[in-house]
């Protein structure tokens, strides 16, 4: 019996109210770990790749790894695997927060929402006792309403995962808040939920889990916090400035991209960064379950017109999105951006990019008029404070446009090359064409613009734990390959991407997981474990009908050359790229994989 | 000549967040960094004791990692020698050099 593992999945169907319980799969857990990548196998096995997203034949796990509720290092992950709502690929979205642990010591290792409800409802998960409610009252409201209001209706201890009302209106770019404050944010999952009637789960648990060698676990432990805390990077400048610390890292490089990705260098991004942000709103640090670097932010805006509001944000991501790549200085406008879209429950990534867009497509005459209620310039905050709220709400004819993300606002106004999107989810804050690895995992990420399927920023930027450089194309296959599958043994076990920045190789996890679990995968079979994962996905996106030609990026990065700063005249060329990946990784010329490569990794049929 | 140099997160804490430094025309990294560390603790920040640069000290010329450029071209007994960029990588006036401690995120 494989230990870590709380030992059960609860599965809910919402359209027949029936619940049901099953043991987790051994095998299963020796192959894909856990998290995501049993999530992603219990998709591909179930749910039709071709089907709407938005039907109830789409199928939804929520789970957390082999390691939620040991104190291992960030240990508090919950991922959320379906297909996406926005991209049409299989999505897995994942976030931090004290829920994760929860449900594990509730009794189970996922769950699994099937079909549709007739009425709006949400699963309470008290110490294994599985409750389907009644949520009528607590739809559309906002998430920070909700979390309250349900932990009135269940238990103050409870932890709640929930939808937003962007959920509830099927925005392609909806997401689902943990805690009120993290966001499983990207691939648009809070619309899968909303079109199933589902509104979220409260979760509480006492139970203890089980490691398979716990003297050998407590020292797996140990070796890992101490790493982390040798860390400069997650003892010191994450807490203290948190994630938005990369702001200058990025410009100072010129790829930081700017009004639609029309420019990668401002003199000026600084006052959007970490550094303002803790001298000017920082008003406490927030750590997720069992994590020693606590990069969150509670914060206060502290003038101006959205003075005395408070929330938590912003990341970095979220500072660029709803900041520069809207042209936007303000942080102040941008802080209260963040709080609109955690309580709408919004991708921030993603609300700001399709923002940005439309921005774009305005300046350049592609949106008339009369389809929006005032100009929607590049530069202005308060425009952007505006344009969230309508995004969220659905509101007159842009805001419904809006609330579809990027590709399908570019599209609707005949212009799709004007979204900075990759399988039509918007490309997170780091220029393609200043960071070469970066634009190929972007162009192969299973969910599209992503940079946390396989952070090639941490050699190509952080100089950790090696140097490569920037520039280069050379050696980036290797490096994007190595880092998606790293990624992926790293989510699937359960702990969060930023225990890299102190533990940078598969050996500072693999103690973890063999003594927690009792499994004797070796680190080369973890890594296996990665590769395994990675393929599975691909496979599922073929079969959805996406092709190698979607292994690209936005026309602009392939060929406009960004026009000034330290990265000026520098495009992605994806194509010296592109096909050494596709040999490193066993796929044939047109991104398949070989017969071969899926016997080597025990995925054929 | 000059040059413009950056300080970024804890690093500000310790260097303030920018300066313009006059330096001898020729004049590379080190040698900027010679006088950018002009206290026992400003000097312990960025070197060890044995005068090597902190392997957590990244330094950027003009957006570009310094390991990455070349150094300066010299004529030695006849033969042309090019050093490698890091320390030794030369400094033109205008220059903007920026200097981050270990950050990560994202």
């Amino acid at each position: 019996m494989v230990k870590g593992f709380a030992g059960e999945i609860v599965r809910v169907n919402l359209s027949t109210g029936e619940i049901k319980k099953q043991k987790i799969n051994e095998e299963w857990a020796r192959l894909f770990i856990g998290g995501r990548g049993y999530g992603d196998k219990i998709i591909c096995d179930e749910v039709d790749p071709k089907i709407d997203p938005l039907a109830p034949g789409n199928k939804v796990v929520i789970a957390t790894g082999p390691t939620a509720g040991s104190n291992a290092p960030t240990s508090g992950r919950t991922m959320v695997i379906t297909k996406g709502a926005e991209t049409g690929t299989i999505a897995c979205s994942n976030v931090g927060g004290f829920f994760g642990p929860q449900l594990k010591q509730a009794g189970y290792d996922m769950v699994v929402i099937e079909g549709k409800a007739k009425q709006p409802v949400y699963l309470w998960i008290n110490d294994g006792r599985v409750e389907i409610r009644d949520a009528r009252k607590l739809w559309g409201k906002k998430t920070t309403q909700i979390d309250e209001m349900i932990k009135q209706e269940t238990d103050p201890k409870a932890r709640v995962i929930t939808i937003g009302p962007a959920g509830v209106k099927l925005s392609r770019i909806a997401n689902l808040m943990v805690d009120a404050c993290r966001a499983a944010g990207r691939s648009g999952v809070g619309a899968v939920l909303g079109s199933k009637n589902f509104l979220g789960i409260a979760a509480r648990g006492t139970k203890k889990i089980e490691f398979a060698d716990l003297a050998e676990t407590k020292k797996a432990i140990d070796q890992a916090r101490k790493l982390i805390r040798e860390s400069g990077t997650t003892h010191e400048t994450l807490p203290k400035y948190g994630t938005a610390v990369m702001v200058n890292v990025i410009n100072e490089r010129g790829g930081y991209p700017i009004r639609n990705a029309q420019e990668a260098y401002d003199a000026d991004a600084g006052v959007t960064g970490g550094e303002e942000i803790a001298a000017k709103i920082l008003m406490k640090r927030w750590a997720c379950a069992a994590c020693p670097i606590g990069c969150g932010r509670v914060t206060e805006i502290k003038e101006g017109k959205y003075k005395g509001h408070h929330g938590e944000g912003p990341e970095y991501e979220t500072t660029w999105a709803l900041g520069l790549m809207c042209g936007v200085h303000d942080l102040n406008a941008i802080t209260e951006a963040n709080y609109l879209c955690n309580d709408y429950g919004l991708d921030t990534i993603s609300a700001g990019g399709t923002i940005a867009c439309a921005m774009e497509l305005y300046e350049k005459g592609y949106i008339p008029e009369k389809d929006v209620p005032f100009p929607i310039k590049f530069g202005d905050g308060d425009t952007v404070v505006k344009l969230v709220q309508m995004m969220g709400e659905r509101e007159g004819v842009i805001g419904n446009l809006l609330a579809e993300g990027s590709y399908r606002l570019a599209e609707h106004y005949g212009h799709p090359e004007l979204s900075m999107s990759i399988k039509k989810q918007e490309i997170p804050a780091y220029d393609p064409r200043a960071m070469k690895g970066i634009g190929l995992n972007y162009a192969t990420s299973n969910r599209g613009g992503c940079h946390v399927r396989g952070y090639t920023i941490s050699q190509e930027v952080l100089d950790w734990p090696w140097t490569v450089d920037r520039l280069k194309y050379e050696g980036k296959a290797e490096l994007t390959k190595h880092m998606q599958d790293f990624t992926a043994v790293i989510d699937s076990s359960g702990m969060c991407l930023f225990t890299i920045f102190g533990m940078g190789y598969i050996r500072d996890y693999g103690p973890i997981l063999r003594a927690i679990t009792g499994i004797p995968y070796s680190d080369d079979e973890l890594m296996k474990a990665g590769e395994r994962i990675h393929n599975l996905e691909r496979l599922f996106n073929l079969k959805a009908g996406l092709t190698g030609k979607d292994d690209t990026l936005p026309p602009r990065f392939l060929k406009e050359p960004i026009p000034a700063g330290p990265s000026k005249g520098e495009v992605c060329d994806l194509d010296r790229m592109l096909p050494e990946y596709y040999k490193l990784r066993g796929w044939d010329k047109e991104g398949v994989p070989t017969r071969e490569t899926l016997k080597a990794l025990g995925l054929e049929r | 000549m000059k040059v413009t140099v950056r300080f970024f997160a804890t690093f500000r804490e310790l260097f303030g967040a920018e300066k313009e430094i006059e330096l001898e025309s020729g004049s590379n990294v080190q040698d900027l960094l010679n006088v950018l560390c002009d206290s026992r603790q400003r000097r312990q920040k960025i070197f060890d004791r044995s005068g090597k640069l902190r392997p957590y000290v990244k330094i950027l010329k003009n957006g570009r990692n310094i390991q990455f450029l070349e150094g300066v071209r010299m004529e030695l007994e006849g033969q042309q020698i090019q050093f490698l960029g890091g320390l030794h990588a030369g400094l033109d006036d205008g220059d903007v050099v920026a200097i981050f401690p270990p950050v990560g995120g994202g």
